[in-house]
């Protein structure tokens, strides 16, 4: 009877902390999403015609997510009757958000207004072997940083 | 040629009527009642098929899985001991031979010394009674209403039923949980709670008659029953959650009623003084 007081207790503190945490990181995504528009992003591979291709780079921007026990559990549940997975939905969304932020933000570092050929990757890294261990995945986000005179 | 980004769209990539509160309460009751439903139905089936299986794998089994540790009690050398127990030995063949019980399905009764006010009967044909009910009984007559009960589980394969309805629910929960060990705390509990008495009203209800068939056979009356709810019922006042077989059986004073009627007919003195016995 205690593990199961213990793990509705869990699941409360979860499903609050996350839902609360979820919400302030969109609010702050929109903000640096706001902040970095000068940084424009592509998936084009073509550089623009008048960009500067003097300096070139490599930039990368990746979130490593793990899904909260609530949304966990929920997901579980919902597991045994398929659908769409909205609390993953909204995590990954997030998360995809984050990590384009973090690559234009290390285009803007180095002086570069945008990145061209810019792909997404997403990769599991909660297996061990066959077995399952904390849920988590990592988006990586990276492209080609130019500088393109307005 | 112009280039630009236009503003991430909010909540483009989510579905929202996949989330919140009412989602996933409404999952819950989905998996509340599928589980409910499959448990229910797993237990029903296991305990209808068990009613097929020969007594002689019962008794097997019984022999396999109940360490019964009320025989050690039996053992005792005392004199007393042994006439008692071969005395309630005699009256459960009585009722075994008043109703035909096959031949097959041995009754065997183990008296337990202590002051537990309690009785039952378990897989294999045993029926354990306590010194602390047998005390209490007025009559011989009531004590055969009390052995025609057990023997009645018995017959009605009852132990049984419930240890495979426990097994399989059991089994399925494990199944579903992946092997949380819910499952085998259900089966474990269920098990032990046989060892007290884990019977269904219905199946106290079918026992309470078989019990009073045997009166009517072997006294022609039954006068017996009335007089053993009447010690139940008693008890229930004395002692609340001490008396551990009321807590599953039905209302004493329902179960009694349907023995008010009875006319007082003479009733057999016991042969054993069960409150002398150590």
């Amino acid at each position: 009877m205690i593990e199961i007081a213990i793990a509705l207790l869990l699941l409360l503190v979860s499903a609050v902390a996350s839902s609360v945490i979820e919400r302030r990181h969109f609010v702050r995504i929109e903000q640096e999403e706001a902040q970095l528009s000068q940084v424009l992003i592509f998936n084009e591979k073509q550089p623009p015609p008048h960009a500067s291709l003097v300096k070139q780079s490599l930039v990368s921007g990746s979130v490593v997510l793990g899904a909260s026990y609530f949304k966990t559990f929920v997901t579980a549940i919902q597991g045994i009757f398929g659908g769409r997975l909205g609390h993953y939905e909204s995590s990954i969304e997030g998360a995809r958000r984050e990590a384009l932020i973090r690559l234009r933000r290390a285009a803007h570092a180095q002086g570069a207004n945008m990145v061209i050929n810019v792909r997404l990757e997403t990769s599991s890294i909660s297996k061990q072997g066959n077995k399952q261990t904390v849920g988590a995945v990592e988006i990586l986000a990276y492209g080609t940083a130019l500088h393109v005179p307005k | 040629m112009t280039y630009s980004n236009a503003p991430v769209p909010k909540n483009a990539n989510i579905s929202d009527d996949n989330r919140g509160f009412r989602h996933l309460m409404l999952l819950l009751l989905m998996v509340v009642g599928l589980f409910g439903v499959g448990i229910f139905s797993l237990f029903k089936l296991a305990s209808w098929g068990a009613g097929f299986v020969p007594f002689k794998y019962e008794t097997m089994l019984a022999q396999q899985v109940a360490t019964l540790p009320f025989s050690a009690s039996n053992s005792k050398a005392d004199p007393d001991v042994i006439a008692a127990q071969s005395y309630l030995q005699e009256l459960a063949n009585t009722a075994a031979r008043a109703q035909n019980l096959p031949a097959d399905m041995p009754i065997t009764v183990h008296l337990v010394l202590d002051d537990t006010v309690n009785g039952f009967a378990t897989l294999g044909g045993h029926v354990i009674l306590h010194q602390g009910l047998l005390e209490r009984l007025p009559s011989e007559n009531a004590l055969m209403m009390l052995l025609g009960h057990e023997i009645g589980h018995v017959y009605h394969r009852h132990p049984i039923r419930s240890v495979s309805g426990a097994v399989v629910g059991g089994l399925f929960v494990e199944f579903i949980t992946g092997g949380s060990g819910w499952g085998a705390a259900l089966i474990g509990e269920q098990a032990s709670r046989l060892l007290i008495n884990g019977f269904s009203r219905d199946q106290e209800r079918q026992s309470d008659a078989y019990g009073a068939e045997v009166l009517q056979r072997v006294y022609g009356h039954t006068t017996g029953a009335r007089q053993l709810f009447e010690v139940l019922q008693a008890e229930e006042g004395n002692f609340g959650p001490r008396f551990e077989m009321l807590s599953t059986h039905p209302n004493t004073k329902a179960r009694a009623k349907g023995f008010q009627q009875a006319t007082q007919h003479p009733l057999t003195a016991l042969k054993v003084d069960f409150s002398d016995l150590k």
